[in-house]
């Protein structure tokens, strides 16, 4: 979708061969500033991430892959769902499965309370939310900063931890998270039925 | 497929319309392949054109446009093998691929009189073409002509030019296709006519694999190969896929202007009783019109809500003037008593009792004003969301055939391939049904027919046999049923199915045990073949037989909250009736609770709720059970099935159990319910995302008062109770190793055939010819034999024949593996009994595989 603006600039231009139009200027120029951004990422590696607490530890995850945070209302379990899905609550009136953080990374404390708010993690064919204990903010983390987890974190599910900053916030890996085929459930048997 | 000219005619004018878009966008991407460097990127647009090719072939194919499907089938090839890096990329092709494009719009533009000499054009650019696949250089001169501009309206590239008759000689040496080409359509070919004309990106993935692509230029569509594989038959229809002819994928910007030539000879087409709507944005109106709906059943509820308190108000007026009443006789008697006596209640509190008096009257009538105000706006909101959603679905309905359109083709590809003449017609398509239930009943429907003519017409020698009319016929048939249901049967004049065969093969499958077969009547048993890996095919071909058929038809049918039946004539034929919905937004439902939680049970597989005493529940075994109408029906906690723990609060003592008699097919479960509140309208929702299939649970549904309760799959969940395994069952004991003996006369096919057994936890065994076989199979156990055919000393057949015919080893499963494949062939090796066949030609991996796993 981005790119039909730039994709329709240049076959006015093979088209008609016309006199620079308004237009191409407007596309050059947009063309230009979209090249600087991609730039700019390439020397200053810093990942925006959002900061939330879930049990007594403290998480980032980057904001590209979330859409928003919520107030996570009735959660309504499903049965015959793994138990790291706590349940499917109504957003907007679209469902929306409801993860247990600590469940899927493998650090579960034993007393649970009601979560507080929902992050909803976005890829292109995936969405979930993420039960969590609190939202704290965004923040802005320098990537040279992240080192790998300390082995007392590998013992949970360290596939889905990028690694750990020296103010102990745990960053997640939201890229892994939200492909991990084991995490979803998808229709079974189905490659035996197009047979 | 026949068509009237009326229909025809209809078709046409959805073909130019999908046409016009399609190759806008397809010069489109033509153009920035030009421009871009990046490999990638050309590739993705490589297979956008691709795409539109293959769409387009298929489309002109089913509105009758020879020279545009022929044109468009070469190129679609051209490009095809592009991509594959057979053909070279050069700025020549791609010239070629503008002029394709531009003819053919300049050919769907002008009236049908006046197209004969772009026609001609057409043809001899597909001679162009097809000299390129033949390896030839493009012809620069040709190639130069066409960029040159020309009479023909044509995309931003130029016009076209005629193309004179120099195209080189191989060209029409290296193709004779057009001649041969209508002999016998390939299922791929059905595919693209009929299987609504879209592929997805799936689709397109698959392409290469299935379709047979000659090396040289030589087309031979009645190669053998293209015969079809089980999965042309059975890859569901992506979800997204489009409305009919011309209608699909959500249209892309539109191109630049440039690219559409206006006025000139272009014919003017009828457009404005005319808007194109994507199917997704379609199904996004549908879906916010549904919201309303839990905008309707929300409101409802707070209307109940109010009048509830309007009642309670009027309540409290009654035993206040009652009380009031009493008040005021003690104030008489106290102020009879004289003077001097005090008032039993002062002044200042009989003044305040007068005010609250007057303030919650005149709020009583406050509340009922508004109560009935409500009551009114949600009545006149009800309706107007009732219209509009019966509009909205009036929309999104299609006739039927948008589906069975497709199916004489196929039923003639089938009816060849099995070597069986069939009568195949088709009635009622006129009746319109919701597009998506046409999506999900495509696929169920494909199956029956398939299995109709494999499994349920006899040969034709048999047939003679029996007196019956040398070709078979099969019907499809619509028609309207009570209820606003359709009812869809497929029939044939066949052989029709034995209860006695279907209980022994369920056993021999493992099923049911032996006991259970014995204690079934004629009727349970048919319903037996919806079971999953079930199959009573005595050879698995590659048409049907695997067993996974009829267990995909019934959870189709199922899913659409539709309900299927079969009706079976020894000798006479059989009949599969599917009663289906006609529009898939809502349906009624059962709320239940259960350990306080809820769930919606679909009214479609509830036969009645029931209250059960205690003193009629009988333990069969371990199990509860009670008797109804005759006939003993499980009893299941839901709870337990669903997996819930029982709450440690206290719960209402009652002497007897509320349960809900779910059936499908002939099964019959009763699960116990703490309570069963309501039967509702119910709009299902998917559980999102991420938890796009759970067993047992169909969705969600949002009730009036907001809460979430999940759908459940009420026939998935009998299943459940009935402690059976759905879908495929992991092997009980992997401890020993399967072995298996592979026999071939060739060391490669031998070799390859070891591997790939031995890299899937098989012991393999190898002989070289049906001698060595037999004695083998004679001294050794073997699970399965997989053997050649042709074989020197002793061919597959008659080591086919020899095991049969062995004392201990005639069980021994028997696959024979061979390149001959003529129904002939195919019925030696049935009569020899051998348990499935295979095509060298077709052979791959997962298909020995899984039909060695379904036989050992």
């Amino acid at each position: 979708m981005e790119g039909t603006l730039a994709e329709r600039g240049p076959s006015v231009g093979v088209a008609g061969n016309a006199p620079r139009s308004e237009e191409e200027i407007l596309l050059a120029r947009a063309k230009v500033l979209a090249e600087d951004r991609s730039g700019q990422e390439d020397h200053s590696r810093r990942l925006d991430v959002l900061l939330f607490e879930v049990g007594a530890n403290r998480y980032a995850l980057e904001l590209r892959h979330l859409r928003e945070a919520l107030a996570p209302g009735e959660i309504t379990p499903v049965p015959f769902t793994p138990d790291f899905v706590l349940g499917v609550v109504n957003v907007r009136s679209r469902i929306l499965s409801v993860l247990d953080t600590e469940k899927l990374l493998g650090v579960a404390r034993d007393k649970k309370r009601a979560p507080s708010r929902l992050i909803v993690l976005e890829a292109a064919d995936m969405e979930f939310g993420l039960a969590v204990d609190g939202v704290e903010g965004v923040d802005s983390l320098p990537e040279s900063q992240i080192h790998p987890p300390p082995d007392t974190l590998a013992r949970g599910n360290a596939k889905y931890i990028r690694g750990v900053t020296p103010g102990r916030v745990v960053v997640l890996d939201g890229k892994q998270i939200l492909s991990d085929k084991s995490l979803r459930m998808e229709p079974a048997g189905q490659e035996d039925a197009d047979q | 497929m026949e068509f009237g000219a009326d229909q025809l005619g209809k078709l046409r004018e959805a073909f130019h319309m999908e046409a016009e878009e399609r190759l806008d966008e397809m010069s489109q991407c033509l153009l920035e392949m030009e421009k871009t460097d990046e490999a990638q990127e050309r590739e993705r647009l490589l297979k956008d054109v691709f795409r539109g090719a293959h769409s387009l072939k298929g489309a002109a194919r089913a509105v009758n446009l020879r020279e545009v499907e022929s044109l468009f089938q070469t190129l679609e090839e051209v490009l095809y093998r592009l991509q594959k890096g057979e053909v070279q990329y050069s700025a020549v092709l791609l010239d070629l691929f503008h002029q394709a494009l531009s003819l053919v719009d300049g050919f769907l533009r002008l009236p049908e009189a006046e197209s004969g000499q772009v026609s001609e054009q057409m043809l001899e650019l597909d001679q162009v073409l097809l000299a390129v696949l033949a390896g030839e250089e493009p012809p620069e001169t040709a190639a130069d002509r066409a960029a040159g501009g020309g009479e023909t309206p044509g995309p931003a590239a130029g016009g076209s030019s005629p193309l004179s008759g120099d195209v080189p000689q191989a060209a029409y040496s290296a193709s004779p296709r057009n001649a041969g080409d209508d002999d016998l359509p390939s299922l791929d070919d059905f595919k693209a006519a009929g299987d609504d004309d879209i592929p997805s990106l799936a689709d397109f993935g698959n392409a290469p694999g299935e379709r047979n692509r000659p090396a040289s230029g030589k087309k031979s569509r009645t190669s053998r190969d293209d015969l079809p594989s089980l999965a042309d038959f059975s890859s569901p229809t992506p979800s997204d896929a489009p409305a009919a002819v011309g209608a699909e994928e959500p249209p892309k910007a539109k191109p630049a202007p440039a690219s559409r030539p206006s006025g000139g000879k272009a014919k003017a087409r009828p457009t404005s009783d005319w808007v194109r709507l994507s199917t997704a944005r379609l199904d996004g109106a549908m879906e916010k019109a549904e919201e309303l709906l839990s905008a309707k059943l929300t409101g409802a509820q707070h209307n109940k809500e109010l009048a509830e308190v309007a009642q309670a108000l009027t309540r409290w007026e009654k035993r206040w003037s009652r009380a009031r009443q009493e008040l005021w006789e003690l104030q008489r008697r106290a102020g009879r008593g004289g003077e001097g006596s005090r008032a039993v209640v002062p002044d200042s509190i009989q003044e305040f009792l007068a005010y609250n008096e007057t303030q919650i009257i005149s709020l009583k009538q406050k509340v009922h004003g508004l109560a009935m105000k409500s009551a009114m706006a949600e009545r006149a909101l009800s309706r107007q969301v009732d219209d509009l959603l019966a509009d909205l679905k009036e929309m999104t309905m299609l006739p039927f055939s948008t589906v069975s359109a497709a199916m004489p083709r196929m039923m003639r590809d089938i009816s060849r391939q099995l070597n069986k003449e069939v009568d195949f017609s088709v009635s009622g398509d006129e009746i319109r049904i919701d597009r998506r239930i046409l999506e999900e009943i495509k696929t169920p429907l494909i199956h029956l027919l398939r299995n109709a003519v494999d499994h349920g017409l006899e040969s034709a020698g048999e047939r003679a046999g029996t007196g019956k009319p040398k070709k078979g016929s099969v019907s499809l048939g619509i028609s309207h049923a009570e209820g606003g249901r359709v009812e869809i049967v497929v029939s044939d004049d066949g052989r029709g199915m034995d209860p006695e065969r279907i209980r022994a093969a369920a056993v021999k499958k493992g099923v049911i045990s032996q006991k259970e077969a014995d204690q079934l009547d004629d009727r349970a048993s048919l319903s037996l073949i919806f079971r999953s890996q079930f199959t009573t095919s005595p050879i698995i071909t590659e048409i049907s037989g695997r067993g996974l058929g009829m267990d995909i038809v019934a959870q189709a049918v199922e899913k659409l909250g539709g309900l299927i039946n079969i009706d079976t004539e020894k000798g006479k034929g059989t009949s599969f009736s599917i009663l289906l919905p006609v529009s898939l937004a809502t349906f009624r439902g059962v709320l239940v609770s259960v350990e306080n939680r809820r769930f919606i049970m679909p009214c479609s597989q509830v036969e009645k709720v029931l209250r059960i005493p205690f003193e009629e529940i009988s333990a069969v075994k371990d199990s509860a059970a009670v008797v109804l109408s005759g006939r003993t029906v499980g009893l299941v906690e839901l709870s337990r099935v669903l997996g819930i723990a029982p709450e440690n609060g206290k719960k209402r003592r009652t002497r007897y159990k509320t349960a809900v008699l779910a059936g499908s097919g002939d099964r019959r479960v009763a699960f116990c319910v703490d309570e069963v509140l309501s039967e509702q309208e119910v709009l299902v929702k998917s559980l999102g995302r991420h938890l796009t299939s759970v067993p047992n649970v169909a969705g969600a549904t949002v009730l009036g008062n907001g809460r979430l309760v999940p759908v459940l799959n009420v026939r998935e969940l009998m299943s459940a109770a009935c402690g059976q395994r759905q879908g495929v069952s992991a092997p009980a004991a992997q401890e020993r190793k399967r072995r298996i003996l592979v026999v071939d006369d060739s060391i490669t096919s031998r070799t390859l055939v070891k591997n790939i057994l031995e890299a899937a936890g098989y012991q393999v065994k190898t002989a070289v010819n049906g001698q060595e076989a037999l004695e083998l199979v004679t001294k050794e156990a073997f699970d399965a034999v997989v053997s050649d055919v042709e074989m020197p000393r002793m061919t597959g057949l008659e080591l086919t024949e020899s095991i049969r015919a062995h004392a201990e080893k005639a069980d021994t499963p028997v696959v024979l593996v061979t390149s001959l494949d003529s129904p002939e062939d195919r019925e030696r090796g049935i009569a020899a009994g051998a348990n499935a066949y295979i095509q060298k030609s077709g052979f791959d991996r997962n298909n020995l595989l899984s039909v060695v796993e379904q036989l050992v």
